[in-house]
């Protein structure tokens, strides 16, 4: 398996799992706002609720506890830790 | 934008009477606005800033002889510009350059918090830090190093629990005394080589230039700022006739952006956050984290099955507390003012113009505005509850899924089912939604949700046409507004907003005991402003039509022309209907129709008193007299345009003064559009029916 296979966007990622973020691959104003509030690459992140395909309720030490859009989730690019 | 350009450079020694001008800022959901309203003691002016609908509020208070004027500034995660939050904030501290600016930090979240904290200090507003919900940090085994870290970052930090009122008079005391401080060291936000060599440089080219004065701006955060590519900056610096400087910048940004393989604004935020965690590191212990309560009500509130029956209860008991408890109030007010003021006044002033003027005129306005307020005001108080207590983003969270698709984030979903209680408070709660786009919008479908005042005319046309299906028929009418109003959500947010997903974030904070003091003050400020900013066009309003019910083209006609269907038909008003006959035909509505749905602006639920005046039958014989001249299609078709036509004056006030004139008119003029289309349509649709079966 390739390391681009183990690659995937957050929204995809299941209830109760811990995830390290990758990259954003939205355009420079989305990647400027989620690393605005934390979410930088090599950072890790816990996906408490997945209502998928509609939002996502993320939390770490950093970032607190935040709801996010289906579409700002599928931008965001996490492997499994 | 422009703020009132006074940028008086005061003597700061002569406090006495100098007025100190203080901004708050801070991310979304630190507590922000408690603390404003606990040191503005809930004595705010509320307003919109200019050009947006985005939410001013202002306070002034005098503390020790000291006058102190608080500006709230919206909630922000970052200064860099985003959205038009973040422009607002940022120009009101760059060109009002108030004396003292606060920040309120989230105790259990500081990392995230610091981050507007370095932007405050690169951008040298004299800051201090109100370092919030202490308990909240305690509890969850946070141990922050106060001393250590004010030394450090060279800027006071205030321990507050705002909703408990612990550390307001200090943070009070410490901002006057702070605003008499000169500036002294501060805290340098470090970046890499790279970056450092390159914001030198155009610092160089800046200082170079001697434009010191000129520019009242710090260099450095200009400099940083141009590498971040940020257009306002770059804009000012033009306007100034430094666009050579900009272009020098872009030229580094891009050399840069080479060496760096990546945008240097990225490298930039990651390089602040650097700083945040090796200031945490050193300042911040971190126990175990427990939030079982949290957590546990989480997993409840947001369950799919659950999680909506809660909601579905929780909306609910607040429609019932509202109108089991408050429309009556409602009722015994306008019963107060019918039974008694009005005689009052129509009795002991000798004079028929000026009595009806009164009391046909203002009083009626009047009236309306008091009798809204019992409603509103118990609506109110259960949407702060739930947005204090920390419901309201687990709601935006449930039911997301679905309004996204109309270009709306779950929260909106608390707005506009209030609006099928009353459209004012719920056009009055979207200040409850995020951002700008999404109250303009919500804002132009909310009229679409059935009020309670439509609903007498549905009963009066339902009982007449459609005897045994009153129920069906009236549920479908209620349907048929929440398809339009879907629709038009599409429709709005492709055309005037660009977008279908809005893209947000949304704060899940810890559920907190609401503070009873908060709550009345949120509740009074909502009724403050519809007061305020719709009162006075409601009674115009009334004042209008009144004065159009009394005269015509033969002039006055007389104040019996309100009661007289003989001298009605002479006025102004029924005279314009009867112009607009023509367009009502296929309805098969005359003018009296007309004529009763345009007093219907006054408040939906007159519609039906206005048909017995001008039919001139007791409302007891309305229904005879009407069912002569409907049938079931054109009925159907007066009820659907009643719902989704025109809103009340109250409304159309409210929303002028929530979103502007401009935006107001357009909603009007494509409500009386998608009124009558899909009004014609149902007429169509009955012709066709009948033709196939008959």
């Amino acid at each position: 398996m390739t390391s681009e296979q183990c690659h995937f966007p957050l929204s995809n990622v299941k209830e109760g799992s811990k995830v390290r973020v990758i990259g954003i691959i939205g355009g420079r104003g989305l990647t400027r706002r989620l690393m605005e509030i934390g979410i930088l690459p090599g950072i890790e992140i816990e996906v408490v609720k997945n209502n998928c395909p509609g939002p996502i309720i993320i939390k770490n030490e950093i970032i607190g506890s935040i709801c996010i859009g289906y579409g700002m989730a599928s931008k965001i690019i996490v492997e499994v830790v | 934008m422009h703020f009132h350009k006074e940028r008086k450079n005061h003597v700061k020694t002569d406090s006495e009477n100098k007025i100190v001008k203080v901004a708050i800022i801070g991310n979304p959901n630190v507590g922000k606005s408690v603390l404003f309203n606990k040191i503005t003691r809930g004595k705010a002016w509320v307003g919109n800033w200019p050009g947006v609908t985005v939410e001013k509020k202002v306070g002034r208070i005098k503390f020790n002889n000291v006058v102190m004027e608080i500006t709230d500034l919206p909630g922000v995660y970052s200064l860099t510009a985003n959205s038009i939050d973040e422009l607002i904030a940022r120009r009101f501290i760059l060109e009002e350059k108030p004396d003292v600016v606060i920040q309120v930090v989230n105790a259990t979240n500081l990392e995230r918090n610091m981050y507007l904290t370095l932007q405050l200090l690169e951008m040298d507003a004299k800051l201090i830090i109100a370092l919030n919900m202490m308990d909240l940090a305690e509890k969850e085994g946070l141990k922050i190093n106060i001393l250590g870290l004010e030394k450090e970052l060279h800027t006071p930090i205030i321990p507050t629990i705002a909703i408990k009122n612990i550390g307001i008079r200090e943070l009070i005391q410490k901002t006057i005394d702070y605003s008499k401080e000169s500036a002294q060291k501060k805290f340098k936000v470090r970046y890499n080589p790279e970056l450092e060599k390159a914001i030198e440089t155009i610092v160089e080219e800046l200082s170079k230039l001697g434009v010191e004065g000129k520019l009242e701006l710090n260099y450095r955060w200009v400099a940083v700022r141009l590498l971040e590519d940020d257009s306002e900056v770059a804009k000012i610096l033009k306007e100034s006739g430094l666009g050579n400087i900009v272009e020098k910048a872009s030229e580094i940004r891009g050399e840069l952006k080479e060496k760096l393989k990546t945008d240097v604004e990225f490298t930039i935020i990651e390089n602040r956050y650097q700083n945040i965690l090796e200031l945490s590191q050193k300042y911040v212990e971190r126990g175990v984290r427990r939030e079982e309560l949290t957590d546990l009500l989480d997993r409840i509130l947001t369950h799919p099955v659950i999680g909506f029956t809660v909601f579905v209860l929780a909306v609910y008991s607040m429609f019932l507390l509202s109108f089991n408890v408050g429309a009556p109030i409602s009722e015994l007010v306008s019963e107060a003012l019918s039974v008694y003021l009005y005689p009052v006044l129509r009795n002991s002033i000798p004079n028929e113009f000026f009595s009806s003027l009164l009391a046909d005129g203002v009083l009626e306005g009047v009236g309306i505005i008091l009798t809204f307020i019992p409603i509103l005001f118990f609506l109110f108080l259960e949407i702060s509850l739930l947005e204090d207590v920390g419901y309201l983003p687990r709601v935006a969270f449930l039911f997301d899924r679905y309004t996204s698709k109309f270009g709306l984030s779950g929260r909106a979903i608390i707005p506009l089912l209030v609006g099928f209680g009353c459209n004012v408070p719920a056009i009055l709660s979207t200040r409850v939604l995020g951002s700008d786009k999404e109250r303009k919008l919500s804002i132009a479908i909310i009229p679409f949700m059935s009020c309670g005042a439509r609903l007498p005319i549905y009963i009066l046309f339902t009982s007449i046409f459609f005897r045994g299906i009153e129920i069906p028929i009236i549920l479908s009418i209620y349907l048929v507004g929440v398809m339009v109003a879907l629709v038009s959500a599409i429709i709005f947010s492709k055309i005037f907003f660009h977008e279908t997903q809005p893209y947000y974030i949304i704060e899940m904070p810890p559920y907190l005991l609401p503070s009873i003091q908060n709550i009345l003050s949120k509740s009074w400020i909502y009724i403050k402003s519809f007061l305020v900013r719709a009162g006075s066009i409601i009674v115009g309003i009334s004042l209008l039509i009144w004065i159009l019910s009394i005269t015509g083209p033969e002039g006055y006609l007389g104040v019996e022309s309100l009661t007289d269907p003989e001298k009605i038909s002479s006025s102004w008003l029924a005279i314009f209907s009867k112009t607009l006959e023509p367009f009502f035909k296929h309805f098969e509505w005359d003018w009296r129709v007309i004529t009763s749905l345009m007093l219907g602006f006054v408040a939906k639920e007159v519609v039906v008193s206005s048909m017995a005046v001008i039919y001139g039958v007791g409302e007891e014989n309305l229904m005879i007299e009407l069912s002569n001249y409907f049938n079931p299609a054109s009925a159907y078709s007066l009820m659907i345009f009643t719902l989704l036509y025109t809103p009340c004056m109250a409304t159309v006030a409210t929303i002028r003064s929530e979103v502007g004139l401009r935006y107001t008119f357009m909603i009007i003029v494509y409500e009386l559009m998608i009124a009558y289309l899909t009004a014609s349509s149902v007429i169509v649709l009955a012709g066709v029916a009948s033709h196939g079966f008959w």
